[in-house]
């Protein structure tokens, strides 16, 4: 069964997402080490549509769906944002880039590219489409 | 309530942190601004206890990553102990593990400062 919540482009909101989606898989069984990570790489994705795409903008909402299907765990997150920045790009740089720039911003890609088998970021009918999939056998 | 608690303790020249809750993009800037005073403040050697540390994101990781070359620059270091097993296995996706010192007791992230 799918899993919908709708919430508001807020930093403060984070933690209701992570709550929200270690409530909707606390029924599979999988390890505690496996649903931290993917809690963690759905905040990350969420992170991102809330600060780089929509500026914190409360006014705004980020929807975010998780399905499992024959094992594999899909989610979706929702938004109107904009973005500036490429993702394949961002999650390319390297540690040492980040040191050496004191960049604080930027690793949660790396953290949802090596968590998640599947990331997708795509614009559908004026609509931004992060999409995640995990294995979860 | 709030979801990140910084408790602070000076012992000669050796502050030490001790985190408690949930290290994400809305708390980190509690962390980073603790940081960044002690750096001001010329404390360049610390300690972090991350025993109560329930939960770290990225924006935690940047506040850590940030700060790592201005140590390095300075002969001062970050040594993070008591990590749960879910945080630490955070830290080793991204390579972190190698570039932080990480010890499992106090007594172990003590004694990398023994020569201050």
């Amino acid at each position: 069964m799918k899993q919908e919540l709708k919430i508001s482009c807020r930093k403060e909101c984070l933690s209701d997402i992570r709550a929200f989606v270690n409530e909707s898989l606390a029924h599979l069984d999988i390890s505690d080490s496996l649903l931290y990570k993917i809690v963690l790489a759905v905040d990350e994705a969420c992170s991102n549509a809330i600060i780089h795409g929509n500026n914190c903008d409360e006014s705004k909402e980020i929807n975010v769906e998780l399905e499992v299907i024959e094992q594999i765990l899909k989610v979706k997150i929702f938004d109107i944002g904009e973005y500036t920045q490429n993702y394949k790009e961002v999650g390319a740089i390297s540690l040492e880039d980040h040191i050496n720039n004191k960049d604080k911003g930027g690793l949660g890609l790396k953290l949802i590219l090596s968590i998640m088998d599947e990331v997708e970021f795509y614009t559908k009918n004026h609509l931004n489409i992060c999409q995640l999939a995990k294995e979860l056998a | 309530m709030d979801k990140l608690k910084i408790e602070k303790q000076v012992n000669k020249e050796l502050l030490m942190l001790k985190i408690s809750g949930e290290l994400d993009a809305s708390t980190a800037i509690k962390l980073d601004d603790e940081i960044n005073g002690a750096l001001e403040s010329n404390q360049i050697n610390i300690l972090v206890d991350c025993g109560d540390l329930n939960y770290i994101s990225s924006a935690g990781f940047g506040v850590f990553v940030s700060y790592i070359k201005d140590l390095q620059t300075r002969a001062g270091k970050f040594v993070l102990y008591n990590l749960s097993n879910n945080v630490f296995e955070t830290f080793k996706i991204l390579g972190l593990n190698d570039l932080l010192t990480i010890a499992d007791t106090e007594k172990e992230a003590k004694s990398f400062f023994d020569k201050i």
